[in-house]
């Protein structure tokens, strides 16, 4: 027994020779609102000084004509607007030659920031090198909008000034960018189904007039001429797991742009089709305009499904509520 | 121990009726004691019939023995430790063994989430490494070996890890075979780390290199063994598609070119405290690169300004391709293994190391298809292990084990390609708690240092991974 004790303290001694606890966390960046491809997440504030005066607002930042060191030339990107959930966005951009690498985050939010490796010196602009990444969002990131900070690192670790750039991060609610926009109306009401397992649950309301609208037939009206629809009739946003391929939703909205004919709404969950998985929880979410133009949750009711009970759309499914607008 | 005290109980005894007997013959002797000297003469004619119907059955049993009937026999364990297969040494006739290993371990890299496939990323669990049942039939000129594995690693699952037919010549039952044909699923003959019983490791696993080589041991072919003295010897033709590789094609074979395996080396004991192996390997096969089969034109959406919504320049027609044909590519690797035994007052201590050189022969972790990359992937792998026994009841060791899964590896930094190393390495301390023959409680820690993070400039670093594992192993 003495020698298994001593075994047990030679291995404890050569473990803290050999340093057992060096080398970066492996956890780290997961569950980010940001995530960066092939890059590395470090825990902390971005290194540099903050940003002048806000930083740039536009997409693309011109190059100034005199670049300092450690200097975020410009970040490219397509589109200001972030989908929820959006995956592999593009961005790209330039840094002053001094810099080995540049650190990226969103402002205000998250627990660090991604290192990614500068790229080739720019063809085009003296003294400077590209870098690019591809970045993607959590679906439940907080809406609104975000800037996007960047800063420029040398080989010690050092920061220059750090750069913002707006994002705006779109709700999961349909809203119509109100958060990004207060000057966006939202919608009326929201009817919102979501579930936690990839189950492909259907959202079915059963209007006044005794219409089904769900996902496979998503609107309330449909035009005579076949042409598009209006934007303000009420619709279903889509069919989430159609088909039983995973969307990364599991989330179907009915949205009314306007305020709902009066009288009694039937609001069920459908079990379409398990795809394979034996049960699901769902949550239904009322959201209505508030009075100070915001989308406001009034009403919330949770549930589960089982696979036996599955569909395959022969019936509205699951009743969950009625819903009675005057 | 036990034969040298009842040596000297049996000595002790001898002299109690020797000497007094000794003392009596010097005196005159009387009448009644030569009744008593010709009863002792009865008795020694006795002794003798006794001893020559002893020697009798001694000669029967030698003769049963090389009839090849079931005779129980001793695996032979130079210095404690048993040899491996092909030169283990079964019991004659059917016998069965097993051992379950069942261990707990943590991972620094574990994390709380899934893989995009589903799978786990916590490592952090219990689980049944090994739980394995061995049939073994010896026999003069035949030989089997069948055995199961089950384990919880990457769930509830069972295989087949040994199924061994066996013709041999062996005329010495009491040494391995002098030649041995063998066909069936067996342990790849490359180094000694693949051959050597995960039961009498006291490393939790295998090194780096040789899990990246060879994800599990067996594979199915032909193998030709012998040994001569202290010389082995030991040609195998397998298929090259082990178990655990990572392809659809695991114990089958995509093309008809097999992996030969030669292995040659000593395995001798000097002297009484010191045991002395060493082989060299080499392995020569064809890997297979699948090729594509035929597909639809399809149409793609790419949401190229990243409104969520379809425009008609966003729509990118994909015309269907025509099925591209598999290949092969060679692939090889050498090898050389030394090993050590040494009784002291301390105990046995034990040195082993291992190293070998491949190209293009990484099956399960930097997976190599130079067809694709266009380049051949070089490998390299070492390993030295010391293992210390402490007392009868314990045992402490150490492994550092190296493994290169690429020279050409490159990193581009500010536009400049600059080589760097992919290697990783390993320091594994272990302490053992033992049971001779029946259990073991392993705890070993693994200290890992690998090129999966970057630095916060963007240079390659290690990403924490060190495993810590207690494992406890008992045997049938």
């Amino acid at each position: 027994m003495r020698g298994a004790l001593l075994a047990v303290a030679v291995l404890g001694m050569v473990c803290a020779a050999l340093g057992c606890s060096e080398g970066q966390r492996a956890d780290s960046g997961v569950g980010e609102p940001m995530q960066v491809s092939g890059a590395q997440f470090v825990f902390g504030e971005l290194p540099g000084k903050p940003p002048v005066g806000g930083g740039a607002t536009e997409a693309e930042a011109g190059a100034p004509s005199a670049l300092g060191p450690l200097t975020v030339a410009e970040v490219d990107f397509n589109n200001t607007t972030v989908i929820p959930g959006a995956s592999g966005k593009s961005f790209s951009g330039l840094v002053t030659a001094d810099a080995v690498a540049v650190g990226v985050r969103l402002a205000g939010i998250g627990s660090g920031y991604w290192v990614v490796p500068v790229a080739s010196r720019d063809s085009q602009v003296a003294n400077t090198s590209d870098f690019a990444f591809s970045a993607s969002f959590d679906i439940d990131d907080s809406p609104g909008n975000r800037p996007l900070r960047v800063v420029a690192i040398d080989a010690n670790g050092q920061g220059g000034t750090q750069l913002d750039t707006e994002l705006c991060l779109e709700w999961r609610i349909p809203d119509d960018r109100h958060e990004c926009d207060p000057a966006n109306p939202v919608p009326a009401v929201v009817f919102s189904l979501q579930w936690d397992t990839n189950f492909d649950v259907d959202l079915h309301v059963i209007t006044p007039d005794g219409t089904d609208v769900n996902p496979k037939t998503n609107l309330l009206a449909y035009p005579v001429d076949a042409g598009q629809p209006p934007a303000s009739d009420p619709k279903i946003d889509r069919d989430s797991l159609g088909q039983c391929v995973p969307d990364g939703w599991r989330q179907e909205d009915l949205v009314f742009p306007g305020y709902p004919a009066v009288g009694p709404y039937d609001i069920y969950a459908d079990p379409f089709a398990s795809c394979g998985q034996s049960a699901v929880r769902f949550v239904l979410t009322l959201y209505e305009a508030g009075s100070d133009g915001a989308l406001h949750a009034t009403f919330t009711q949770a549930g589960e499904l089982l696979a036996s009970s599955a569909t395959g759309s022969g019936s509205t499914g699951l009743f969950i509520t009625e819903k009675q607008f005057n | 121990m036990v034969d040298a005290r009842f040596g000297r109980v049996a000595l002790a005894l001898g002299a109690a009726v020797l000497l007094p007997g000794t003392a009596v013959a010097q005196t005159p002797t009387p009448p009644a004691a030569n009744v008593a000297s010709s009863s002792a003469a009865l008795d020694v004619a006795a002794l003798r019939d006794e001893v020559k119907a002893l020697r009798a059955d001694l000669d029967d049993v030698r003769a049963t023995q090389s009839a090849g009937r079931p005779v129980a026999a001793v695996m032979p364990r130079a210095l404690g430790y048993e040899s491996f297969w092909p030169w283990i040494i079964p019991p004659e006739g059917l016998s069965l063994r097993g051992y379950l290993q069942s261990q707990y371990e943590t991972h620094q890299d574990s994390q709380d989430q899934l893989t995009q496939a589903g799978a786990p990323l916590n490592q952090d669990r219990f689980s049944i490494r090994r739980a394995r049942v061995s049939l073994t039939g010896e026999w003069q000129y035949a030989a089997v070996a069948l055995e199961l594995d089950a384990n919880t690693t990457s769930g509830p699952q069972v295989d087949l890890r040994k199924a061994e037919a066996s013709l041999q010549y062996r005329p010495d039952r009491r040494l391995p075979p002098i030649l041995m044909a063998t066909l069936g699923l067996f342990d790849v003959p490359f180094g000694y780390e693949l051959v050597e019983s995960p039961r009498t490791r006291f490393f939790m696993e295998r090194s780096v290199a040789s899990r990246a080589f060879f994800p599990a041991e067996p594979d199915l072919g032909l193998r030709l063994a012998g040994a001569l003295g202290f010389f082995r010897w030991t040609i195998a033709g397998q298929n090259g598609e082990p178990l655990g590789e990572s392809s659809p094609f695991v114990l089958q074979d995509p093309n008809a070119a097999k992996d030969v395996v030669f292995r040659f080396g000593i395995d001798t004991q000097p002297l009484r405290d010191l045991q002395l192996a060493a082989d060299v390997s080499s392995l020569r096969g064809r890997g297979f690169h699948a090729g594509t089969a035929a597909t639809s034109a399809t149409i793609q959406w790419k949401d190229l300004n990243e409104d969520g919504v379809i425009q008609p320049y966003e729509l990118i027609p994909v015309p269907g391709a025509t099925a591209t044909p598999s290949s092969n590519f060679d692939r090889w690797a050498v090898g050389a293994d030394l090993r050590a035994s040494a009784q002291s007052r301390l105990g046995i201590t034990k040195i082993d190391g291992e190293f070998a050189i491949a190209q293009n022969l990484d099956r399960g972790l930097y997976i190599a298809d130079p067809v694709a990359t266009g380049v051949d992937q070089r490998e390299l792998g070492y390993w030295i292990a010391l293992v210390q026994d402490v007392t009868p009841w314990g045992a402490v060791g150490l492994r550092y084990d190296h493994y290169d899964p690429n020279f050409d590896a490159v990193d581009k930094r500010q536009g400049k390609l600059l080589p760097f190393s992919e290697g990783i390495s390993t320091w594994s301390p272990m302490a053992a708690l033992v049971v001779r023959d029946r259990a073991r409680l392993v705890v070993q820690y693994d200290i890992i240092r690998n090129a999966y993070a970057r630095t916060a400039t963007g240079v390659p670093s290690s990403l924490a991974d060190n495993v810590f594992t207690v494992r406890l192993q008992v045997e049938l």
